[in-house]
């Protein structure tokens, strides 16, 4: 029996070693923290939330309060957008009821001319878009769009809606910064 | 003796290199904050702009709706803007806008309202706000669109 066995006495200074290795360590943990909370917190994009909420319900505005330069009769008064619009939705199965100087119904006065004004603004400004006209709750009877994304890209997504007297029933139409909801 | 002097080395190391990443870091939030307060500035003269009394459509002095600019008050303001540069000037900072009729087409270029700059630009904000343009003179209704443009 060997009563004579080596033993291992921890000296003063492995300690000290010890208290440095955690001290380092405590140290690049702060670090990684610090670096990881710098690189997850969110970037604002302040002008691109603007744009996409104040486009979309400003460019629909104004489009229902254009004058439509159709002028159905001599003597009568043009009709806006607007009104052109509930014309359509209303006779949409005949392409609509009122009859432009230029022979076109309004279903197609009016879809030729959203696709001009689309074309000459979102699309010229390089703002990916899609535009679309439903009966609340029905079928799409009208769409452009140029996003090739389909991803809404900001701000609020909700249609803006026009009344179909003397009916209950309401038109929607979406106009969606970067493309709405399926 | 050895081993103590490479442990100060190596804590000298890191904090230098903590420093440094904090002050690149410190610099980075700064200008961005920067960015953010500029842009914050823009969004605020464009929609100023945009809803500028002098521009509003009104009826017997009362503003009508919103997001319509009548068109002889537009050609009386950017008379007025002349007249009045440094008022105007101080309230809108270093920015341009033009007024484009989109629809009817009529064939005519941009109506500048103001353009004031400065010689150095760094960067530019644009931004784009759909209206109704309403004539008095022929009571029409036309689409269009200001645009705004904000330097810093």
């Amino acid at each position: 029996m060997n009563l004579w066995k080596p033993q291992r006495v921890p000296t003063k200074n492995a300690q000290i070693e010890m208290v440095g290795l955690v001290i380092i360590v405590i140290i690049i943990s702060l670090i990684m923290l610090f670096v990881l909370r710098t690189l997850m917190e969110p970037q604002s994009e302040y002008v691109q939330q603007e744009e996409a909420t104040t486009l979309s319900s400003q460019w629909v505005d104004a489009l229902l309060r254009t004058n439509s330069q159709c002028f159905p009769h001599a003597g009568k008064s043009d009709p806006s957008m607007g009104e052109l619009l509930i014309d359509c939705v209303k006779f949409y199965g005949i392409g609509g009821n009122i009859i432009c100087s230029s022979s076109k119904k309004s279903c197609d006065h009016f879809n030729e001319t959203v696709k001009a004004l689309l074309g000459n603004t979102l699309h010229q400004w390089n703002v990916p878009y899609e535009f679309k006209v439903n009966k609340q709750g029905q079928q799409v009877l009208l769409r452009h769009a140029n996003a090739t994304r389909t991803r809404n890209s900001g701000g609020d997504v909700t249609p803006y809606t026009l009344p179909i007297y003397p009916t209950n029933q309401n038109i929607e139409i979406w106009l969606c910064i970067g493309g709405c909801p399926p | 003796m050895t081993e103590s002097i490479l442990v100060l080395i190596i804590f000298f190391v890191l904090l230098v290199l903590g420093i440094v990443f904090y002050a690149k870091v410190s610099s980075v939030t700064t200008s961005s904050a920067s960015q953010e307060r500029f842009e914050l500035r823009a969004i605020e003269i464009a929609n100023t702009i945009n809803h500028l009394p002098e521009l509003q459509c009104s009826k017997n002095n009362a503003i009508e709706r919103s997001d319509c600019v009548d068109l002889l008050k537009f050609e009386a303001l950017v008379d007025t803007m002349h007249e009045y540069t440094p008022y105007y000037r101080e309230r809108f900072g270093v920015s341009g806008a033009e007024l484009h009729i989109v629809y009817p087409p009529q064939g005519m270029p941009p109506t500048k309202l103001y353009s004031f700059t400065k010689p150095t630009i760094t960067s530019t904000i644009s931004f784009f706000r759909p209206l109704t343009i309403y004539d008095p003179r022929t009571d029409e209704n036309y689409f269009g669109y200001l645009q705004i443009e904000v330097e810093q």
